[in-house]
């Protein structure tokens, strides 16, 4: 028998019209630890839902251990011997640690009872091997940490002894004991012959733990090389590749005035004291990785995060936000990330969606004016180029790129003086993308100040007059357009992470 | 052609609304056959009477549904709100303040569970169960467990009529119209809509969701008041188990009216037919002499049908 584990050939996956993988080879052998990295988008969840059973590939094969496998579920996989540990945590926070382990399963006997003596016993063994011997199986999942229940999800994984063991970021939330831990039960695992991918965002985790490492870049495999012999700047290098998809257009612009002031913002205990400017016709590109701290920043300005110190101030004037309602009376107004469970309102038509935040200004001792309501809709649909059939149809019948487009005309009816977006551009296809691009350019022309907070190093380098990076809850540094690089970006984002890794915080503002 | 008149009727039915408007219409068209006496006007009227005290306080039912919340205390609102109202007439005598305490007792008891809601975060479910007993309680306690004599302004809200025209259904008629425009055409109206079909995309977008909230349990607890008072004048007494397990059915109106419990979703008109739809039945069943026992098992199956075809309409969703 070789000892070829998994060979992947030629896949590609399609969603709807947006190519996510082109044509990927990748062979993993026995005994295998393989690190798998690239940008957010680059494919590595798809093509790792793809080898798990979760999603069937629009072309190309795949073999198992020698037999072709054509996966139709993530049960198809799993019968063969592929886990896949994903980074959402999927336990039952009201069952036991041992109930968990054997979820569904419970190792029961005929009848149908749980045998629990059976899966503690068990669970007690497991538990030790992810280093957390010292934890009662009996406990309630939901007690446990964060990133103790992400090594419940591992246990999980290994009781079933899986000869492929697929690992989404295991180490975001481990604390750097609990993470050498897991590092040793990967080589204990290796050892025995079992296969792994690791996806991750630490290079330095993937250098000192994996034999080889695989980079992904707009779903095609770029490198792959022996861990051994490359280094942090090479594959740097090759997750970003040089060819710029957009133009930056924004030197033009003169700085104007400061519109939006930060002192100090602070939260419950994530973000470190934060300090910032925006100028009148400015682009901010906010980066970081994820946990990085852009979002929590965005929210707590925006008064949907409670803060626990800092002081705002708009184009001069000192503002009071502690609600939502506050910011957007003050004139901020933010476009979440997450579309789909924050931005639209599902059931509602394209016009009512746009329309929402601005029923205040329209309104006429309190009613709303369907005309006037209409005929605002209707223009801002008209000017973001919004395609669809009717106004009146529902939001949801509309492509992403359309949805988002008809949030900015929400947005721009809310006639704010800081715009904040983040990921504005987030599952949305090239063209509306571009299309996105012109928009905030558009506005910033207008003299709004913005910011856009994105992962997607391409999309800052298009779009940003200045770059803030944030790493571990804090301000990792600032960049002006002319020190703006995808290396020196990435530079500073890692570098929180290097100092402390496996906490996701920096410890040094603790006070 | 004729695909094209399937696709419009199907458009039209894919409202929740337009079922029940056509059970209405079934059950309507059988009773005139079953029954000569179903059509006269008194009859008729007599069934709008019986649905407009439900339907009235499912008007405030709906608007805490649609905002993605829940009232369960609405019956004993209603009770404590009668006894109240009853208690003051009998003590001061006058009309003005009698009302005004009906009223009163139920914004009351709204704008506590509101704020148990949107405050203190307590889950709207357990905070209005908690609320059913203790308003309730309190109106025992009120009256001792003993009904209350009410007459005056109360009798004629509850059994007056205009003509023919029982007073109480046409107030409904003017509170639907009323919060049909509440509802549609002003600014608060449609921030409830907005909340309850995501709440966190109307945070985000800058809508006050606690003070809404708050303010669609207190319109609620204020119509569950006009409610007991419209209830108690009916029977000219004001009992402390003046509207025991009414929760149930004025949910049901709003459920069957086509408001989905998950937020979102729902219209004033809607509620109406829905308490017709209950009403008419009732009436059915003395109209045909079965037994009434046998109506309690119908209400119960039409609420499961029209909420089932819909479910099946709409899917799976986890």
């Amino acid at each position: 028998m070789s000892d070829l584990l998994l060979e992947l050939r030629a896949i590609e996956k399609s969603f709807g019209s947006v190519h996510v993988l082109h044509g990927v080879d990748l062979d993993v052998r026995r005994g295998e630890v393989i690190g798998l990295i690239g940008e957010n988008g680059a494919g590595k969840s798809t093509l790792m839902n793809i080898v798990a059973g979760t999603l069937a590939p629009s072309a190309g094969t795949m073999a198992f251990e020698g037999r072709p496998a054509q996966l139709r579920s993530v049960r198809d996989g799993r019968a063969i011997g592929i886990s896949f540990v994903h980074q959402e945590l999927s336990t039952v926070g009201a069952l036991s640690i041992a109930e968990n382990i054997f979820l569904g399963d419970y190792r029961a006997g005929p009848g149908g009872f749980v045998n629990y003596k059976a899966i503690r016993t068990e669970a007690a063994q497991v538990l030790e091997r992810v280093g957390l011997g010292h934890i009662d199986p009996r406990t309630e999942l939901g007690r446990l940490r964060t990133g103790e229940q992400q090594l419940i999800e591992i246990a999980k994984a290994i009781v079933e002894k899986p000869r492929l063991l697929i690992l989404d970021e295991p180490t975001s939330s481990l604390t750097p004991f609990e993470a050498e831990r897991l590092f040793a039960l990967m080589k204990e695992l290796s050892d025995q012959g079992t296969g792994l991918i690791l996806i991750t965002h630490r290079l330095e985790e993937a250098l000192a733990n994996c034999s080889r490492i695989v980079v992904l870049r707009d779903g095609r495999l770029i490198s792959d090389r022996a861990s051994a012999t490359t280094g942090r700047e090479q594959l740097i290098h090759d997750m970003v590749g040089k060819e710029a998809t957009f133009t930056y257009r924004g030197g033009e612009r003169g700085p104007g005035e400061v519109r939006l002031k930060v002192e100090g913002l602070k939260d419950k205990g994530f973000l470190a004291p934060i300090d910032l400017e925006v100028r009148a016709g400015e682009v901010v590109g906010l980066f970081g990785l994820v946990g990085a701290g852009r979002t929590e920043f965005l929210e707590t300005l925006y008064g949907a995060r409670p803060r626990t110190a800092g002081s705002v101030t708009l184009d001069g004037a000192p503002v009071a936000i502690s609600e939502v309602t506050d910011a957007v009376k003050a004139g901020l107004f933010m476009l979440p990330e997450g579309r789909k469970s924050r931005g639209i309102l599902p059931t509602h038509s394209v016009e009512r969606n746009i329309s929402i935040s601005h029923l205040g200004q329209l309104a006429r001792h309190g009613f709303v004016p369907g005309g006037a309501e209409r005929e605002a809709a209707a223009r801002r649909a008209e000017t973001l180029n919004i395609k669809m059939g009717s106004i009146r149809q529902p939001i949801t019948s509309l492509s992403g790129g359309n949805q988002q487009k008809a949030l900015f005309g929400r947005a721009l009816l809310a006639d704010p003086r800081i715009l904040l977006l983040d990921e504005p551009t987030h599952g949305v296809d090239v063209g509306a993308k571009s299309e996105i691009y012109d928009i905030i350019h558009g506005l910033a022309d207008q003299g709004l100040g913005i910011i856009v907070a994105s992962s997607e190093l391409p999309e800052i380098m298009a779009l940003a007059d200045r770059c803030v990076v944030f790493a571990g809850g804090r301000i990792a540094g600032i960049l002006s357009r002319d020190q703006m690089s995808d290396d020196a970006i990435l530079e500073l984002a890692f570098s929180l992470e290097a100092d402390a890794p496996g906490t996701g915080k920096a410890p040094a503002y603790a006070r | 052609m004729g695909g094209r008149v399937t696709r419009s009727l199907a458009q039209v039915f894919s409202h929740r609304e337009a079922s029940i408007a056509l059970m209405i219409l079934i059950l309507f068209v059988a009773l005139s056959f079953a029954n000569e006496y179903f059509l006269s006007s008194r009859n008729l009227l007599n069934v709008g009477r019986q649905a407009s005290v439900v339907a009235i306080v499912a008007l405030g039912q709906a608007l805490v549904i649609i905002s993605r919340g829940l009232d369960l205390s609405v019956g004993s609102t209603l009770g404590l709100s009668a006894v109240s109202s009853a208690y003051v007439a009998s003590v001061t005598g006058s009309q003005e303040l009698a009302l005004a305490a009906g009223l009163g007792a139920g914004l009351v008891v709204g704008v506590l569970n509101g704020l148990m809601v949107t405050r203190i975060n307590i889950n709207p479910f357990i905070a209005t169960l908690g609320m059913l007993s203790v308003a309730r309680g309190v109106a025992l306690l009120m009256t001792g467990g003993i009904p209350i004599p009410y007459t005056g302004w109360a009798q004629w809200l509850g059994a007056g009529r205009i003509g023919d025209v029982p007073f109480s259904l046409i107030l409904l008629i003017v509170l639907v119209v009323v919060f049909h425009i509440f509802a549609t055409r002003t600014r608060i109206g449609r921030n409830v809509y907005a909340i309850g079909d995501n709440p966190k995309a109307a945070r985000l977008a800058g809508i006050n969701i606690e003070g809404t909230r708050l303010l669609v349990y207190a319109l609620c607890g204020m119509l569950a008041g006009l409610g007991g008072i419209i209830l108690a004048g009916n029977l000219a007494s004001a009992s402390p188990d003046l509207g025991r397990g009414y929760e149930l059915d004025v949910i049901a109106a709003v459920i069957l009216g086509g408001a989905a419990l998950s937020g979102g979703r729902g219209t004033m008109y809607g509620v109406l037919l829905g308490a017709l739809l209950m009403a008419l039945l009732s009436n059915a069943f003395v109209l045909l002499g079965i037994s009434s026992h046998w109506q309690v098992v119908a209400k119960g199956l039409v609420i499961i049908l029209a909420v089932g075809i819909d479910g099946l309409r709409r899917g799976r969703e986890d």
